[in-house]
């Protein structure tokens, strides 16, 4: 480890991962240049437009406001940790059905918010829905497909149940 | 744009009083927590400090808890934990209803009450409500502990009574007694930076606090007293818009800023009688 | 050509019209055609890429050696770098190369300078260490300012910062004065505008790599690949087939990124200055500093009625800038939408000391039909008419006549006096409506190749690209239905210049573009499957179709496709189309309406717009589920535009002091009304698919419904773009 790097091991899509980087790397360049997950995205870097949103600890975090230092110990998801093996998520698989991803580039974020309020709250309702996502922002769909996307995941995971 | 980082350094202290002693011996130091105010400065290339102390990791600071019959605040809650503890939500739900309209959930998440104090921003969603609670904000160096009125923490637009080896260790409620009333209006209805902000107290000693319409947050004692002692909704709408002073920028208006504040200060009158 | 009778025409109004199509082109399909895969409601074929973060944008391309570009751009309106010094910076730690990109800064983020490094802290440490010795000029940014004669001239010397004149073919000041003068009712406002940027979530980006042959291969974050490769070749003299530019997929464009945009030159001059490749995306900061923008309007309408509410007199008057490349014609709306007798046209581009315009989602008619259609309000209110009504007695399109009916039935047009208000006297609720107008009608040159292997797979190859839009779904469905197989059997490969030529994306034109030279294609290929397995199935060629997943003979045998394909001799068969000249079909051009309800907070000025219902036509719809995202997706910018966005310039020092998403407010979630959306299917007979594009039309309706909504629930009508709720306050307060 040079002068000016860290190390950090924590749970990464479920694997424990250790990765050495320089201090200052926000946790979305440490994902994207050190681990090569380029799902979660660069929007604004001023926490603004939740494209780069993962989960640490379950809960969504901005990570371009977030040094990767701290990450270490958590277990953090990524839209590349949402799919078990190779089923798709219900929100991924919804996302993809009602047309939700458009250009794609906000749904990593979107999808990683997304699952931490159903973790929570099931049965989210519209208002409560746009509530939680409140912090992304997408510039193509019009945000309606986004949340019959995840209208369309809370009723299909609430079946499975 | 980023600030260069190559100069920059982190320190990392693994409980409070280690921190309190890189205060002290390694000065000048920032300290850090969540970040999702200073990461914007280091994003968007304005950043001023060079030496970091990183205290995410001193849970201890982090607790909500009852004191007396008011509250203790660790300086490291987030405002999700705000928002969700059941104490805060019990006895100061004017500060539950300002941590639901900072950021999005995932500002929410790593935001903390202490760094929305000490970021000192005339904006901050929660200085309202702790200058309307007479919040004291708990300093803590290697020499001892202080209480400062949080009347008496702002000196200034952005500039407060801390000094440089001091760490907000937590903020004191007192009980409050009376109806409580938030309101943000911002730029737009979530993820967005206020406009005016108001958090007030209906008792027998009305209190109200307003952001965004001054350099700080601000008590408009001259309003206070007029429903006090019994003023029209109107009287004390027009005295405090006399009262503050908030200026045109580039998110409002002087004049809408004033208007607003008048026509939220009717609604908290309303809606608390 | 060979003549063809299609039934053509919307539901309820159909009639028989005769059009001349190519020989070798499949008749077009018209309102008989019984389609199996066109038209249906199809999820996009890349969803489970881009839910898994497996598409890769040009954010994402990484290369061996790969290095980071940043660049300098000027902190003044405007200045001359007197000297530009890269030494210091070329010294600094992982810097492989600098170069000097521009010395006369006419804006504020103009590119001056730019490095690549081996990462990003270090490219980012080193622009800073990059020396200019700047001599600051005097600068313009208000667009009023800079028609002044005295204001500082933007291109210097003699250069005006106007342009502008009459129209062609307008009426002159004395016959709209006149016309006025005889006017029953007659209005005459000032409209203005914003510049607003486009905000696309993944920034403009490049990554460059030069070959050893010496050819050049970009990944560009673009919305027309083959404009990216003609504009690198001609910036480096090489030879058009020597540069290959990729666009696997993009994070939105809006029109910004049609065209090669100068990030691209810049990575590619910087990687061969580095000899390794080199990415260049530019930050938030940058996308609004010099990522292009709507440029703003000044629109004063002045226009009259008769008793009988026919329009006697639309007269524009209007200038606007979006910086130093002037602004925009809004006239379109005003020109072409509506009958009238005398109609005169005055515009002029403003140059100012602002970053350039760019095409933006409908260029013009966003900010003409805002103008347009609340002066309609106001004259329908003058002449004491019903504004739908008014709109229909000076509305000739019949498309757009059936629109409005079926809107209003929706949006409760008949209850408008009586809306309901859920907060009492502190809210104001109000319904409006706007017609809307855009061409789409496509274009042509567009080719598309289809190639069967005899295993049966098909692969379309058509050098379009995918914006986000779905032109890689539709593709396939087209090919698809032809084939009677299922749009996933079909492989799609676009957004590569080797594949045969395609438009770049823009004007809503690619849907319409593409779709019938991947017909064409797909049908002579079809044909070439037919004649190699006409002998198994003891039929005539021409009297196989495709269908089911098998292909089937008059007389009802059939054979699997796959089976059929294994008759090809050789490895595969491969037709290439090129798409014709539009046929002179039933309609031109898109009609539309759209109808928002708004409740306005009285207290604090917010408007919160509840429900738009939207009626569009858009020919034949290919896949009702993209073409609603589509809709939904424009009506948000128009209620972004109309609410919220604007750039903000200081006059001072002529920065822009709302570059980021804080301040520069995009709607989020919590905006988001209630859409339905209406889709008329029309069948136009203008190509062999009947297509026409979807992309711009809804945004152009939307900033105007609701103006007028809000001027239907306040009782003021807002003039300024956007309505924030201070205007709506100062409204409020005048009594």
């Amino acid at each position: 480890m040079k002068n000016g790097e860290q190390r950090i091991e924590f749970t990464l899509n479920g694997d424990k991962t250790s990765v050495t980087f320089p201090t200052f790397k926000t946790l979305l360049e440490v994902l994207r240049e050190e681990l090569n997950l380029t799902g979660t995205k660069h929007g604004c870097e001023l926490g603004e437009c939740g494209a780069c949103a993962v989960l640490v600890d379950g809960k969504p975090v901005l990570s371009c406001l977030m040094l990767a230092v701290e990450a270490d110990g958590t277990k953090v998801t990524t839209v590349e940790g949402l799919a078990d093996d190779a089923r798709l998520h219900p929100l991924q698989e919804a996302f993809a059905d009602c047309g939700a991803a458009q250009c794609g580039y906000c749904t990593p974020g979107f999808l990683c918010t997304a699952k931490a309020l159903l973790d929570k709250k099931p049965d989210a309702n519209r208002r409560e829905i746009s509530e939680a996502l409140a912090g992304n922002i997408c510039r193509c769909t019009g945000y309606i497909q986004i949340f019959e996307a995840v209208e369309q995941a809370a009723a299909k995971m609430a079946v499975k149940k | 744009m980023r600030s260069a980082v190559a100069g920059l350094e982190l320190l990392e202290p693994r409980s409070v009083n280690e921190a309190l002693r890189m205060m002290r011996d390694r000065g000048p130091a920032t300290p850090l927590a969540g970040a999702t105010d200073l990461y914007v400065h280091l994003n968007s290339g304005t950043l001023k400090p060079r030496r970091f102390v990183n205290r995410w990791a001193l849970d201890e600071l982090r607790r909500i808890a009852s004191k007396r019959d008011g509250l203790s605040i660790g300086a490291l809650a987030t405002f999700t934990d705000c928002l969700r503890s059941p104490l805060v939500r019990r006895r100061l739900p004017m500060l539950a209803a300002a941590a639901r309209e900072v950021g999005g959930v995932q500002i929410q998440n790593r935001g903390t009450l202490g760094g929305n104090v000490a970021n000192a921003s005339p904006a901050g969603d929660a200085l309202p409500v702790l200058a309307a609670a007479e919040a004291l904000v708990v300093l803590r160096s290697t020499e001892g502990e202080r209480r400062v009125p949080f009347s008496a923490f702002y000196t200034g637009y952005r500039s407060t009574v801390m000094r440089a080896d001091e760490l907000i260790v937590a903020l004191e409620i007192p009980p409050v007694a009376g109806k409580q009333w938030f309101r943000k209006v911002g730029t737009r209805l979530a993820q967005a930076i206020s406009k005016v902000v108001i958090a007030a107290v209906r008792d027998a000693r009305p209190r109200i606090a307003l952001g965004s319409v001054g350099p700080t947050v601000v008590r408009v004692p001259r309003t206070e007293e007029a429903l006090a002692s019994g003023a029209s909704i109107e009287q004390a709408r027009r005295i405090l818009e006399a009262e503050i002073k908030p200026i045109d920028d580039i998110r409002s208006t002087a004049a809408y800023r004033r208007r607003v504040a008048g026509n939220l200060l009717a609604c908290f009158w309303k809606e608390t009688s | 050509m060979a003549k063809r009778t299609l039934r053509v025409g919307y539901p309820g109004n159909y009639r028989e019209i005769e059009v001349d199509s190519p020989d070798a082109e499949p008749a077009p399909w018209d309102a008989d055609s019984k389609l199996a895969v066109v038209g249906k409601r199809s999820p996009r074929l890349e969803g489970a890429d881009k839910v898994t973060g497996k598409a890769k944008y040009t954010a994402d391309v990484k290369l061996q050696g790969m290095l980071v570009a940043r660049v300098l751009r000027s902190p003044y309106a405007r200045a001359t770098a007197r000297s530009i010094g890269l030494a210091k910076a070329l010294k600094m730690p992982g810097v492989k190369a600098a170069i000097e990109v521009e010395k006369e800064a006419r804006y504020h983020g103009q590119a001056i300078a730019a490095v690549a490094a081996e990462t990003e802290a270090q490219a980012e440490d080193a622009v800073a260490a990059i020396e200019v010795d700047w001599a600051v000029g005097e600068h313009v940014v208000d667009v009023e300012a800079a028609r002044k004669p005295n204001a500082p001239r933007v291109h210097g010397g003699k250069n005006p910062n106007e342009r502008g004149g009459e129209a062609q073919n307008t009426a002159t000041e004395e016959a709209c004065v006149t016309a006025l003068k005889k006017s029953h009712a007659t209005v005459d406002i000032t409209f203005t505008t914003p510049v607003v940027t486009h905000s696309c979530l993944e920034s403009h980006g490049s990554v460059a790599r030069w070959e050893s042959d010496g050819s050049l291969t970009v990944w560009d974050s673009t919305q027309s690949i083959f404009g990216v490769r003609d504009g690198l070749a001609r910036g480096f003299q090489l030879p058009a087939e020597k540069v290959r530019v990729v666009k696997e997929h993009m994070g939105g464009g809006f029109g910004s990124k049609l065209g090669m945009g100068q990030h691209s030159m810049i990575a590619a001059r910087l990687a061969r200055e580095a000899k390794a490749p080199v990415k260049l995306m530019l930050t938030r900061k940058e996308e609004h500093l010099a990522g292009g923008n709507r440029p703003s309007s000044v629109q004063r309408v002045r226009a009259g009625a008769d008793k009988d509410g026919k329009l006697t007199c639309l007269w524009l008057q209007s200038h606007g800038t979006g910086g130093i490349n002037g602004g925009a014609n809004c006239a379109g709306p005003l020109m072409s939408l509506y009958n009238c007798p005398v109609r005169r046209l005055w515009h002029a581009d403003v140059i100012t000391n602002a970053s350039p315009a760019a095409a933006f989602r409908a260029p013009g008619h966003v900010q003409g039909m805002f103008a347009l259609e609340s002066t309609m309000d106001e004259l329908a209110g003058k002449l004491g008419l019903d504004p739908i009504e008014f709109r229909k007695r000076n509305d000739q399109n019949e498309m757009r006549q059936a629109e409005y009916g079926e809107g209003a039935k929706m949006a409760g047009w008949e209850a408008r006096a009586h809306l309901p208000n859920s907060g009492g006297r502190h809210k104001a609720r109000g319904l409006g409506v706007s017609a809307s107008i855009w061409g789409g009608g496509g274009a042509p040159g567009a080719q598309a190749r289809c190639v069967i292997s005899r295993d049966g797979a098909v692969e379309i190859q058509c050098g379009t690209q995918d914006i986000g839009t779905g032109t890689r779904t539709i593709i396939a469905m087209i090919a698809a239905e032809e084939l009677g197989l299922k749009p996933e059997q079909v492989l799609v490969k676009l957004g590569d210049t080797t594949l045969p030529f395609s438009h770049g994306s823009g004007g809503s034109m690619t849907a319409p573009s593409v779709t019938p030279a991947v017909r064409a294609a797909t049908a002579a290929a079809r044909g070439r499957v037919f004649e190699a397995c006409a002998k198994s199935l003891k039929a005539d060629a021409d009297n196989l179709t495709a269908k089911g997943g098998n292909v089937v003979a008059k007389g009802g045998a059939s054979i699997p496709w796959a089976e059929a394909c294994s008759k090809i001799a050789g490895a595969n068969v491969s037709e290439q189309a090129t798409r014709a000249q539009n046929f002179r079909g039933y309609k031109d051009g898109t009609a539309g309406c759209q109808f928002a309800e708004v409740e306005v907070d009285l207290e604090t000025g917010h408007v919160q717009v509840l429900r738009v219902v939207a009626v569009h036509d858009c020919g034949r719809v290919v896949n009702p589920l993209l073409a609603e995202s589509q809709i939904n997706g424009g009506i948000i910018q128009g209620l972004s535009y109309a609410l919220l966005e604007q750039r903000i310039l200081d006059d001072a020092t002529g920065r822009m002091m709302n570059a980021n998403f804080s301040d520069y407010r995009i709607a989020g979630p919590k905006e988001i009304p209630e859409i339905s959306v209406v889709l008329f299917d029309v069948s136009n007979g203008r190509t062999n698919t009947g297509v026409m594009g979807i992309g711009e039309p809804p945004i152009v309706p939307t900033p105007a419904a609701i103006a007028n909504a809000v001027a239907h629930a306040i009782g003021k009508r807002i003039t300024d773009l956007p309505i924030t709720p201070d205007k709506i306050l100062a409204a409020l307060g005048k009594k």
